[in-house]
């Protein structure tokens, strides 16, 4: 009998001690795999996070690359509307239509500016040399 | 009987069965979509995530020497619908007068458009099924101010499935200025397909590519960042600078269109051109066209008839066939000519002057334009010599202008060559040139006989890299062997604008202007007509140092015909506007000489050839 009442004292002793064991383990690990989870949900939402403001930063460069676009081809709408109204029959029309008492200069009133605004000082081709006509009346 | 354990039992046998069950099924569906089907719903989605986009490179654009534009690019917008998106009657007649406000277009064009729902489409067999639309064009090329307040207009309203495709249309912000050079493209399947001038042959260099870009996108459009993305480059054209002088080129147009009023020809054409380089400065012809107005346009009127056309030059005809006999030694300018008092028979045909001369040297041949003095001059070279000069100075062979058709003229070889022919050739009958010809001998003349090949092109500019590509001045051929000859044709071609020659009209006080006038009688129905003539002046000034040479052709002027009254005029007023210009210096010795000739009152002769 008493080696049964020892056994059964044995056991429940032993059955204590691997409660205690399991619990702590179990904490253990289910803390682990709250840490795991949290570093993955972590990542997880940081590459979220990052995607989003990826995704904004986008937008906004979207916008702004359509607004380039836009203004380019604003300028080149403006700069055809220069040479149309820069052309001599525009001018010649204007002339006439203000009534600008307007002649050609002598040869003799005009003289020549050459005006260099290359600070580079490179060969100049035609098309940038830029004289400025002085009359003189 | 059942126990509750085995009732228990049997229900999760039955649950775990049908789950895995359910759990094959599932297995059997993730086959089948994952490995059987895979290519088939990858495709799929990747086209619901995946964007492609079209971006258009921009033509070339032509400027002239100085960097003016000649010819553009101009935005525009192609307004798109997709009906099914567009909305019932209401919203479509809503969008209808609101196209009609800012568009061009009615009412029921516009509706029938937006509310084209469905369209027929023709199978392979012959029938037909109705599909439905999901594209309609409501206006292309609309105007970038236009379609600009067009789009503030349908975002207020909320309008849907309305799409703005940005484009660029070719623009000619000068219309009509150098329209014939220029040429023009015609818009095809979205691409500018060129049909003539510069804009032809230098399409390789102005021509540009589109550019494809794949991208994954998200729900709004945009691209995601991560994503995959796959782009094209795109290649915007070269520009083509050209060496016009646009002001110049005002001038000269200005001037040729008074001769259209004045004179009401059939055509007309000018052409100036630097015989130190063979750069065209200014170039035009009459009729001509806007290329930014289709409705305008005709053959007749764009093709380029100062390179495609042929034309018995007539007496302009006559300086190189003297020089040439200058540089052989085998006259001088003092050699005597009986001119036969202005009819001669050579060959059994009678050749006649249009004034009557006696005896006189050879710069009064050249003076007073006799044929019968030329002619003797000529009959003195023999005809190999003559057919080597008129070789020398281009006739019968290209100009060098990149401009397509170009004429060679019609001069005979040697061989083909009739008795009358060296008579006839001198004084410019029988041999036909195009104007540009003309105008590249005259160079010669002017350039103590270099002779050049004419540049319409000066640098190309590669848009991307900023490269700019120099057109090179080829090094010219030499006409004349003896190097007094320049001075002494061009001496005696001074005297054509002075008193007693042909062209005192031509004359412009302060400058020595050496040219020559002709007119010429055209050659209809195998005879020679007394009703149509061509009447040119061609010269260059200041004659020791041309600044240019400048042809004025008439073709059929009405009221009068001599190069002397009808040409003439004209080329003063354009010469003397493009040496204010050029800021050329009249020289004042020259300036006193003129101003006493106004004051006396000296008659010349009336302007004739």
């Amino acid at each position: 009998m008493n080696i049964q009442a020892r056994s059964i004292k044995l056991n429940k002793s032993r059955k204590k001690n691997n409660t205690r064991q399991t619990i702590g383990s179990k904490f253990g690990i289910v803390f682990r795999m709250i840490i795991v989870m949290a570093f993955v949900f972590g990542i997880a939402t940081l590459r979220i996070s990052i995607d989003q403001w990826a995704t904004a930063e986008d937008r906004e460069a979207d916008k702004l690359v359509k607004q380039i676009a836009q203004l380019d081809r604003e300028i080149e709408n403006c700069k055809l509307k220069k040479e149309k109204l820069s052309s001599w029959p525009n001018i010649k029309d204007r002339i006439q239509k203000f009534n600008l008492a307007l002649r050609m200069p002598e040869p003799f009133q005009v003289q020549n500016l050459t005006v260099n605004y290359d600070p580079a000082g490179k060969e100049k081709t035609s098309g940038e040399r830029k004289t400025a006509m002085l009359s003189q009346r | 009987m059942l126990t509750s354990n085995d009732s228990i039992k049997i229900r999760i046998k039955l649950v775990a069965g049908m789950a895995v069950i359910c759990f094959c099924l599932l297995a059997v569906k993730l086959y089948q979509v994952q490995i059987e089907r895979h290519e088939e719903l990858y495709e799929k989605a990747k086209k619901q995530y995946t964007a492609v986009k079209t971006t258009h490179g921009k033509r070339g654009e032509i400027f002239d020497i100085q960097g003016n534009l000649l010819v553009g690019n101009i935005p525009c917008t192609d307004i798109i619908v997709d009906p099914q998106i567009t909305g019932d009657e209401p919203v479509c007649g809503k969008a209808a007068r609101i196209f009609v406000n800012h568009l061009d277009m009615t009412y029921a064009e516009v509706y029938s458009r937006l509310s084209q729902k469905f369209r027929i489409r023709k199978l392979a067999d012959g029938k037909t099924e109705k599909v439905k639309n999901r594209f309609v064009v409501i206006a292309n090329n609309v105007p970038f101010q236009q379609a600009e307040e067009l789009k503030k207009v349908v975002k207020v309203n909320n309008l849907k499935g309305i799409v703005f495709t940005d484009t660029y249309r070719r623009f000619y912000p000068k219309s009509t200025l150098l329209s014939n050079i220029l040429g023009f493209t015609t818009p095809d399947q979205g691409k500018d397909v060129p049909v003539i001038g510069v804009e032809k042959t230098f399409d390789k260099q102005m021509e540009s590519s589109d550019a494809t870009e794949r991208f994954e996108r998200a729900r709004d459009g945009i691209p995601l960042s991560y994503g995959l993305q796959e782009a094209d480059k795109v290649k915007n054209g070269f520009n083509i600078y050209l060496t016009i002088n646009e002001p110049l080129q005002s001038i000269l147009e200005e001037e040729l269109d008074s001769l259209v009023v004045k004179w009401r020809p059939k055509a007309a054409y000018a052409v100036m051109v630097d015989p130190k380089t063979g750069n065209v400065m200014a170039i035009a012809q009459r009729p001509s066209f806007n290329p930014n107005d289709r409705t305008s346009m005709s053959p007749d009127n764009w093709r380029i008839r100062i390179t495609e056309d042929v034309f018995e030059p007539g007496s302009t005809m006559k300086p190189m066939a003297i020089s040439g006999a200058l540089d052989y030694g085998i006259i001088t300018p003092n050699t005597m000519f009986n001119c036969e008092n202005g009819s001669w028979t050579y060959a059994g045909k009678v050749l006649r002057d249009s004034h009557r001369i006696g005896t006189v040297p050879a710069y009064e041949v050249v003076q007073k334009s006799s044929n019968i003095g030329t002619a003797k001059i000529a009959i003195m070279m023999g005809e190999q010599r003559l057919h080597l000069v008129l070789r020398k100075f281009g006739f019968g062979a290209s100009t060098g202008i990149p401009v397509t058709p170009e004429t060679k003229g019609i001069f005979r070889p040697l061989n083909k060559w009739d008795a009358l022919s060296i008579s006839r050739f001198p004084i410019g009958q029988g041999i036909g040139v195009s104007p540009i010809q003309l105008v590249r001998a005259y160079c010669a003349l002017a350039d103590n006989g270099k002779l050049r090949k004419i540049r319409l092109v000066d640098r190309v500019e590669n848009t991307e890299t900023g490269v700019v590509i120099k057109k090179s001045i080829e090094e010219p051929f030499q006409v004349f062997n003896n190097p007094a000859t320049p001075e002494k044709i061009v001496s005696m071609m001074s005297l054509v604008t002075k008193k007693g020659g042909t062209a005192t009209a031509a004359a412009i006080p302060g400058f020595n202007v050496a040219g020559k006038t002709g007119t010429s009688q055209k050659f209809i129905n195998g005879q020679y007509s007394h009703a149509n003539f061509f009447s040119s002046f061609i010269g260059f000034v200041p004659a020791e140092n041309p600044s240019f040479v400048l042809l004025v052709t008439v073709d059929e002027p009405r009221g009068s015909y001599y190069g002397g009254a009808v040409a003439a005029p004209y080329f003063k007023n354009i010469a003397l506007r493009a040496l204010r210009y050029l800021d050329v210096k009249p020289d004042p010795k020259l300036l006193e000489e003129a101003e006493k000739e106004k004051n006396s009152k000296n008659t010349d002769i009336p302007q004739r050839d």
